[in-house]
């Protein structure tokens, strides 16, 4: 077995920001994640809505379906179906609960509030699930609608969906809506990609992923940027947008932009695999790039992952100790554990990572920094979107104590 | 690329509606069973309130809109002059400050397909008004003040819209001067958009979305067609979606078309890129 080099952790980091002249809580983009073991190894569920501005309770649908999915236990992508039925019954009871309140307080709703409930709200959706074993790093993603994923190698894109060309954005993306009449989360999309051993995932919704298709297809490729710009400042996020909104290179919209950095060691154990190809599962027919809506009740892709992911499980040893690094990373990342050698070589029981889904704008900053440091209820490691110059001296700070450790 | 400017908060734009406020409005308009008035006053109050109920966020009332309502029968006037006058609104004073909300039946369909009534708050901004005569070229000159100053002040925003709702012809002077005028208007992101709707007594010989004005021998439909926009690339999209096939150049216009296909018009002429 090689020695593990320390590598930069698997965590997210990233922004969310409202549109030019909103408040800074009037935002319909919304990011939940969640992290866990499962028994195919260290587990990342991301989810990521960006509610319709046509809807009066978009961003609280956008909420509701971001953290169900991110919530929801089954594994991608056969749980979207049964998350977006949860969805909806919990948005059913927000809205009850807004119109009981209503009548409590004596403060009626406004003829457009009560207007708004009669009508669906809508957002896009966009779930991946991501496991890392010594079998290497797998991703599973769902996608209704235009919020987009990058996987990139360095400043090269290796993969992007669901869409692929900024000629594929327009303003009626598919959009899941908040009741059942809905037809749009019965296209969703599906991908399955084996990730590259020094892997980025790029999550944006619709303004940033376009700015950066563009760019790509300019010749110009950001990439890099976009991984800086995850990591920057809120305040230097912000102030690349506004300029660029300025010169109309931005939408004015609500801007996401989650950048994770997946390093696994695909070299590490023998008989793994490289890990340098990605595996779109469909495209669509006549469009490139674009990807086939998939139906809900005819997953062929979940059976088909099966064998795949059986792989990890053939060696129970390795992958304890890759779920280990990587979880250990996790912690390291936000500064919650120092890691001790044992716990590089897997010789103790990790820490139980919460399997509670969590808002991804707050949960480093919340419950990283503002609960004590390695308390058993803290979470996986998450940017904060506040100030990521903590967390990364705390990591750094974390690989100098793990380096000098005998 | 013109008319391809984003509407936000910070980057609103103008919906203008001139609406005929003469005598012969009071007349029955085809196929709706109600005075032209009332059902031009109805049609405009449904669709302040559905770009009211399309913007609204829970806590907030973004202003993607100003509106301006200006009536004309004998004279003109600011149909929304109780909010205190001074051009067009934006659409959160407007939403907070109908004159009143009445309650309506409306027909729904269940999800099994049965039909059935259900009763909806319908806020009422614009009172159906019936007199007088048909001062058409003042209310093109009056909107053209309006929107000079308009876009003098958010040179960067879509262009206005102007819908005239009209049953007749102009009796205070030429209006293709007036509305060439009005069409002169603009901000960095193009001209003003003026879209004309005749509200007819008759529904048939309807004339909609013509890209040439041979399409008919009516006078008035001519000079209607020749005050009328183009259509920009956005709502010649959605125009398509009712009628495939429209070609380029296809203008804002539609003549003695019956009441769904004015309802139609003025969801397609107020649609702007954007508003997702």
């Amino acid at each position: 077995m090689n020695t593990p080099s320390l590598t930069p952790p698997a965590l997210p980091w990233g922004h969310i920001s409202s549109k030019r002249g909103a408040a800074p809580h009037a935002c319909d983009d919304v990011a939940w994640v969640r992290c866990g073991r499962t028994p195919r190894g260290a587990h990342v569920r991301l989810a990521v809505c960006d509610g319709a501005t046509e809807s009066t309770y978009a961003a609280r649908w956008a909420n509701c379906l971001a953290r169900t999915l991110a919530d929801t236990e089954e594994p991608l992508p056969a749980g979207f179906a049964a998350a977006v039925s949860r969805a909806r019954e919990e948005m059913a009871r927000e809205l009850d609960a807004l119109k009981s309140d209503a009548v409590q307080s004596k403060r009626p709703l406004t003829w457009y509030q009560e207007s708004a409930l009669d009508r669906d709200a809508h957002a896009t959706a966009l779930a991946a699930d991501l496991v890392v074993s010594d079998d290497g790093a797998t991703l599973s993603v769902v996608a209704v609608g235009d919020t987009n994923l990058f996987v990139v190698e360095g400043n090269t894109l290796v993969t992007a969906f669901p869409l692929t060309h900024t000629a594929h954005f327009g303003t009626s993306p598919l959009l899941v809506a908040s009741g059942r009449s809905d037809t749009a989360s019965h296209q969703h999309v599906v991908s399955q990609l084996r990730l590259p051993p020094d892997a980025t995932m790029i999550l944006a919704t619709d303004a940033v992923a376009v700015w950066l298709l563009d760019q790509h297809e300019k010749g110009r490729p950001a990439w890099d940027e976009a991984v800086r710009l995850a990591r920057a400042s809120r305040e230097e996020f912000q102030s690349w947008a506004r300029a660029k909104q300025e010169r109309t290179e931005l939408r004015d919209d609500d801007l996401t932009l989650i950048a994770l950095r997946v390093s696994h060691m695909g070299q590490m154990t023998s008989g793994s695999r490289p890990l340098s190809t990605t595996q779109p599962v469909r495209e669509r027919p006549g469009v490139e790039g674009a990807h086939t809506p998939h139906d809900l009740a005819t997953d062929e892709v979940a059976a088909d992952r099966a064998p795949e992911m059986a792989a990890g499980d053939r060696a129970p040893q390795a992958l304890t100790l890759l779920a280990a690094m990587v979880i250990a990373l996790l912690f390291l990342s936000v500064g919650l554990v120092r890691i001790a050698p044992s716990v590089w070589a897997g010789n103790e029981p990790l820490r139980p990572v919460p399997a509670r889904a969590t808002p991804l704008e707050e949960a480093a900053y919340v419950h990283g920094y503002e609960q004590s440091a390695g308390q058993e209820s803290a979470p996986c490691g998450l940017s904060p979107i506040a100030d990521p110059t903590d967390v990364a001296e705390a990591w750094r700070d974390g690989c100098r104590d793990a380096r000098s450790e005998p | 690329m013109p008319y391809a400017s984003e509407i936000s908060r910070t980057n609103p734009t103008c919906i203008l509606f001139l609406v005929d406020q003469s005598s012969s409005m009071g007349e029955p308009m085809a196929g709706a069973g109600v005075p032209k008035a009332q059902f031009v006053s109805d049609a405009l109050n449904s669709l302040i309130a559905e770009l009211v109920v399309r913007s609204a966020k829970e806590d907030s009332i973004p202003d993607y809109f100003h509106v301006g309502v200006i009536g004309y029968g004998t004279s003109v006037h600011d149909a929304l002059g109780y909010l205190g006058g001074g051009g067009p609104v934006p659409l959160s004073r407007l939403a907070n400050a109908p004159l009143r909300v009445e309650q309506r039946i409306k027909q729904v369909r269940g999800p099994g397909g049965q039909s059935g009534t259900t009763t909806v708050k319908f806020p009422v901004w614009v009172e159906p008004r019936a007199e007088g005569l048909t001062a058409m070229t003042s209310a093109l000159s009056a909107a053209r003040s309006a929107l000079k100053h308009w876009t003098s002040e958010r040179p960067a925003s879509f262009p206005p819209i102007v819908v005239n709702l009209s049953d007749g012809q102009a009796n205070d002077g030429d209006p293709l001067v007036a509305a060439q005028e009005l069409r002169s208007v603009a901000t960095n992101d193009g001209h003003v958009l003026l879209f004309n709707v005749f509200v007819s007594s008759m529904d048939s010989n309807s004339w909609v979305y013509p890209n040439a004005a041979d399409g008919t021998t009516d006078r008035h439909a001519r000079t209607l067609f020749t005050m009328s926009s183009a259509l920009p690339p956005s709502m010649l999209g959605y125009a398509r979606e009712f009628h495939p096939g429209l070609p380029e150049g296809a203008r804002g216009l539609v003549f003695n078309a019956d009441a769904a296909e004015i309802v139609r018009f003025l969801d397609i002429g107020t649609r702007v890129p954007g508003a997702r």
